[in-house]
């Protein structure tokens, strides 16, 4: 039986698979994706300090518990 | 806002020798610029001439280069893989090795890289594989995973950092120069340690280290998997996959324990990394020696038996052909490895009174076995004595060399038993070198016996050997360079730690109910 390559989405997943350059396309938007979520972590944690709290020089589980 | 406090000891054993750089210091730096210098004029030297200068021709197209490469990826999964582990199960005793198991990680992923740009010869090179990758190459599948290990790795060394950075911003020495005060600023992102900031970086840190550990496991698969891909005799295995991962932690262990055994000795840690943390990182690393072992037999146990006529060359050249030198030197350090960790655990205190079990009887068998391991080894042009037959010499020389061989690992083990630092050290120095020989084991032999081209042989020329040897000083560097700016113990988690410590001490545990009390009164049962 042959391969059905007459189906849109296998012809898509051919293409998508053997184009030259749409790996190094994948492997940017990777890197992208994590540069971001990297970025968004740290904003986030650093507008942590902006709330009006007690400084701790270290955490503890009850130091959450009460929070 | 408020300063955020430090103890005085943490200050003075943490925070302080980052400001501090003796005589030694220094004299080390240069000499690995030094042996960086000759690695890159060898670098320049070979992108000026071509990859002619290296020892790579048809058919092995990878040699040293590629060795290292799988070798210093595998190094990189001491870290983060094993602290984001410690840390999702929770292990209390990871604390004072985290920090540097993750900068292990980020180095040797950054000197692993390296060693693609020197194989591949013109460095602009490496821009193909962005240009014209496709997604079905395992090479891009690898430029995926190793960018996502890399940048994973980089954000989950930092985080723990962020806090750190803060309390030595706060707590700097009169001495700290200016561009270090600002360092430390930026670097904590303007950090108070307010409960918010607490919570929120702790759940970022346990989601990195969630993701984290996929990842890594994605990284070494992958990297087996440029192998496996392939029809080369040896190679097309699909065991490769958890072989090279089992391989990569197995050596990543070693690495942390020869790493956090300097970082101890060179700054005083010796009450931050206890003896604690060598005896449960060693109960892993055991095991994976085990499974090492175990995959090992697996995967040369099923070319021995298939014996296909394109495999059977490259194995017999391992067990005794070319390669045997470098087959069997890796399985007698594994095993040294193994009996170093395991069997001080059968020593009784009570051999040290037998004159025998001392540490210079050891070294002195084992020096006179490994000679008359050599006198085996090295071929005899003409018997040395014609009336003895060269069959009974020979099996008398195994027997002697296996029986002071024995000997050594006997009497060492009360020693070992009572040095459990150095023992460790001693098992990882094997794995590490054992390792470096499997990577060899597994590329050499294979690309020295194609399908289409009769045997050949690979031996590295000096330009290769120069670029291991600037590789490793890189690495050593990077690494010393990095505890000149960051204490090696990540002080916050140490400190609660402590904290924690403290408290289950106070907490007393209750006997366990006798089987003689009624079921119905056992609380451990949960009727009360």
């Amino acid at each position: 039986m042959n391969f059905p390559m007459d189906k849109p989405i296998f012809q898509f997943l051919y293409w998508f698979v053997n184009t030259a350059g749409n790996g190094g396309i994948a492997v940017g938007v990777l890197a992208l994706l994590i540069v971001v979520f990297v970025f968004l972590g740290l904003r986030w944690v650093a507008a942590g300090s902006q709330s009006d709290e007690e400084s701790y020089s270290y955490p503890t589980p009850a130091l959450h518990e009460k929070h | 806002m408020m300063a955020l406090k430090v103890a005085t000891r943490d200050r003075e054993v943490l925070i302080d020798p980052l400001f501090q750089a003796g005589r030694g210091f220094w004299l080390l730096v240069t000499f690995l610029l030094l042996v960086i210098g000759w690695g890159v004029a060898m670098y320049v030297r070979q992108v000026w001439s071509g990859l002619g200068v290296t020892a790579m021709d048809r058919p092995a197209y990878w040699g040293l280069y590629m060795v290292n490469f799988i070798f210093f990826i595998g190094i990189s999964h001491a870290g983060t893989l094993i602290s984001a582990i410690l840390r999702v199960t929770g292990a209390e005793w990871r604390r004072p090795i985290t920090r540097i198991a993750e900068a292990i990680t980020a180095f040797a992923l950054v000197v692993g890289t390296f060693q693609i740009l020197f194989d591949i010869g013109r460095p602009d090179r490496l821009l193909y594989v962005f240009w014209y990758g496709r997604l079905q190459s395992p090479l891009l599948w690898d430029a995926f995973s190793v960018t996502a290990y890399f940048l994973g790795s980089l954000t989950y060394l930092y985080m723990p950092i962020i806090p750190d950075a803060a309390l030595i911003r706060d707590n700097l020495p009169e001495n700290a120069p200016g561009w270090r005060k600002l360092l430390y600023r930026m670097l904590a992102l303007g950090w108070q340690g307010t409960p918010t900031q607490w919570l929120r970086l702790e759940k970022l840190i346990a989601i990195m280290a969630v993701l984290i550990i996929p990842v890594a496991v994605s990284v070494h698969t992958i990297i087996s998997w440029i192998l496996a891909t392939t029809v080369q005799p040896g190679w097309h295995s699909t065991v490769f996959g958890p072989y090279f991962v089992i391989g990569a932690i197995f050596s990543g262990i070693a690495a942390l324990f020869i790493a956090m055994t300097l970082a101890r000795r060179a700054m005083h840690l010796e009450s931050y990394i206890t003896e604690k943390q060598y005896r449960n990182l060693g109960y892993i690393f055991i095991t994976m020696a085990a499974v090492w072992f175990y995959f090992t037999y697996a995967e040369n146990m099923t070319s021995a038996a298939g014996q296909l006529k394109e495999e059977w060359p490259v194995l017999a050249s391992k067990l005794w052909g070319q390669y045997a030198a470098t087959f069997w030197p890796m399985v007698l350090l594994m095993f040294i490895a193994f009996w170093v960790l395991v069997f001080p655990s059968f020593a009784s205190r009570s051999w040290q009174r037998v004159p025998i079990f001392r540490p210079r009887f050891a070294l002195s068998s084992a020096v006179t076995s490994a000679l008359l391991l050599g006198v085996l080894t090295i071929p005899q042009t003409r018997p040395v004595l014609t009336s003895i037959d060269p069959v009974v010499s020979r099996q008398t020389l195994i027997v002697l060399t296996t029986i002071f061989g024995f000997l050594a690992g006997v009497t060492i083990l009360p020693w070992l038993k009572e040095h459990l630092v150095e023992g460790t050290v001693i098992a990882s120095a094997c794995v590490v070198i054992g390792m470096w020989l499997e990577r060899w084991n597994i590329i050499v032999p294979t690309m020295t016996h194609p399908r289409l081209i009769g045997n050949s042989a690979y031996a590295p020329s000096l330009t290769e050997w120069s670029l291991f040897g600037a590789s490793l000083a890189l690495f050593v560097l990077l690494f010393i360079i990095f505890f000149k700016l960051f204490p090696p113990v990540s002080i916050w988690e140490v400190v609660e730690g402590r904290v924690l410590d403290r408290a289950q001490e106070k907490v007393v545990v209750p006997m366990p109910e006798s089987t003689r009390t009624p079921a119905s009164a056992h609380a451990g049962f949960g009727d009360d």
